[in-house]
């Protein structure tokens, strides 16, 4: 398997406080990798490590290397926008410009020089199709993004995350704003997504992590504990704090 | 439902159901050689047997891996508890196969019964197959009113595959005689008989399961 993201000895402050420890890791190229752990574990922390989300906090110091696509993206001279053109996020609460549906996906494309004026319909049409939210929006493309439902407004996110053409798409628990019908619709999305990008997804919801993810990883403390395909983390985990997690025993 | 939820269902259906056939395919091949009397093909079935065994631990496996990854409620968890009741039955039917295939073949060879009693083998036989035909239908039917008429189709064929045997078992021990080995041979064919009958019950405990998944309530066979 072709690794996408591989971090080796990451170390993360905040001022004086260490929230990750010697994280070594190598995320696989069209897998779900779900980050797991009860809350403050660092999972969200290490997620925004890999699009270079933590240098917009002062506080911040970070040692280790974090390789996405074979590309150290903390080396000195990277360009910070090119790693976030190359790594779509998607947040918790769906966050849409306020602008058009149209607006909301073409604009990224248009801002990287990606795509002339006549090839935009077709980049949106291509990017809410990939989401999924074609069909519900295709009369509509010109409404604003923020009249769609809560789980559209996700799926219109997740358009806009894929129209720039990414390796992988970060997410930080996706559906936690969500009904359980959206939930279903935003998981079968990401099944399907993962044929073309990478996914690295924060979930609290550890049904979530068993039901989509190909591979699991469980923090605790700053630490990962345990890494290793979805299957042996929910049925043979190998640590005791794993099992214990997730079984409920605490967090 | 998600795509590899359902993914894992279907291969777990698809093994069933070939597990369901391999029983069939031995109990039919011996119905073929006990009428044409080719008494060599009892001694093919225990190698197509085996291969059920291997299903059913790959069916418990899938389903324990499913029930982790996929915390299924209701009619989802019904019938993953149902079908894993289910490998167990069906175990236990290839056992039964198995032995009287092994069983009889000497003792058809050997012309221990007379036509009326293979005439009710064959019945028996006939009805043992049936009743799993049904049970294929069963699995593959989501409606459960045409489950219920398969169901009861299978109590039918349980009865007659009573009867049968308590017919068969008058037949042959009216012939016991005073020639020791011949009488011992008889007394032990009947447990072998027996075994065939059992196939039949345990096509009930699997149409029971069925309903048990199906439209809920206990688990009581």
């Amino acid at each position: 398997m072709e690794n996408i993201v591989s971090v080796e000895n990451l170390n993360l402050w905040y001022g004086d406080n260490q929230a990750l420890k010697n994280i070594n890791i190598n995320m696989y190229k069209h897998k779900i990798t779900a980050l797991i752990g009860p809350s403050g574990c660092g999972k969200s922390t290490f997620l925004r490590v890999i699009n270079r989300m933590n240098d917009l906090i002062d506080s911040v110091h970070i040692e280790g290397k974090v390789k996405v696509d074979n590309e150290d993206i903390y080396a000195k001279g990277v360009d910070v926008v090119s790693v976030r053109k190359k790594v779509g996020m998607v947040f918790q609460k769906p966050n849409p410009f306020p602008k058009s549906i149209f607006e909301n996906i073409a604009y990224a494309p248009r801002v990287h020089g990606m795509v002339s004026k006549k090839e935009e319909e077709d980049l949106v049409e291509r990017a809410l199709k990939g989401a999924g939210l074609w069909d519900e929006v295709k009369d509509s493309l010109h409404e604003p993004g923020t009249s769609l439902s809560g789980g559209q407004q996700q799926r219109l996110c997740i358009a806009r995350a894929i129209a720039v053409k990414p390796e992988v798409i970060l997410m930080d628990e996706p559906t936690s704003a969500l009904d359980p019908i959206s939930t279903e619709k935003i998981e079968a999305l990401m099944l399907e997504l993962k044929k073309n990008y990478s996914i690295i997804t924060v979930t609290h919801n550890m049904q979530q992590a068993s039901r989509i993810a190909d591979y699991t990883a469980f923090f605790h403390l700053g630490d990962l504990v345990e890494y290793d395909e979805t299957e042996s983390i929910f049925l043979n985990p190998k640590e005791k704090r794993t099992e214990d997690y997730i079984t409920g025993r605490f967090g | 439902m998600l795509k590899n939820y359902r993914r894992k269902l279907d291969d777990i259906e698809n093994n069933l159901l070939r597990m369901v056939d391999i029983i069939l395919t031995a109990n039919s091949g011996m119905l073929n050689a006990t009428k044409e009397k080719d008494y060599d093909f009892f001694g093919s079935c225990e190698k197509q047997l085996k291969v059920i065994e291997d299903l059913a631990f790959k069916v418990d496996n899938t389903i324990v891996t499913t029930l982790a990854l996929f915390s299924p409620e209701a009619k989802d968890l019904r019938e993953l508890v149902a079908i894993l009741k289910i490998t167990n039955e069906l175990s236990r039917a290839r056992s039964n196969v198995k032995n009287y295939a092994l069983d009889m073949k000497k003792y058809f060879a050997e012309g221990l019964f007379d036509e009326r009693t293979i005439n009710n083998i064959i019945l028996l036989q006939e009805s043992s197959i049936k009743s799993f035909r049904a049970v294929v239908e069963m699995i593959k039917s989501d409606d459960e009113n045409e489950s219920e008429k398969l169901y009861n189709s299978i109590l039918v064929e349980e009865d007659k595959a009573d009867e049968l045997y308590l017919m068969i078992e008058q037949e042959v021990l009216a012939t016991v005689c005073d020639n020791s080995k011949i009488s011992v041979d008889k007394m032990n064919s009947l447990k072998a008989i027996r075994k065939l009958e059992k196939v039949t019950d345990r096509a009930v405990g699997v149409a029971d399961l069925i309903m048990f998944a199906q439209t809920g309530g206990e688990i009581t066979h």
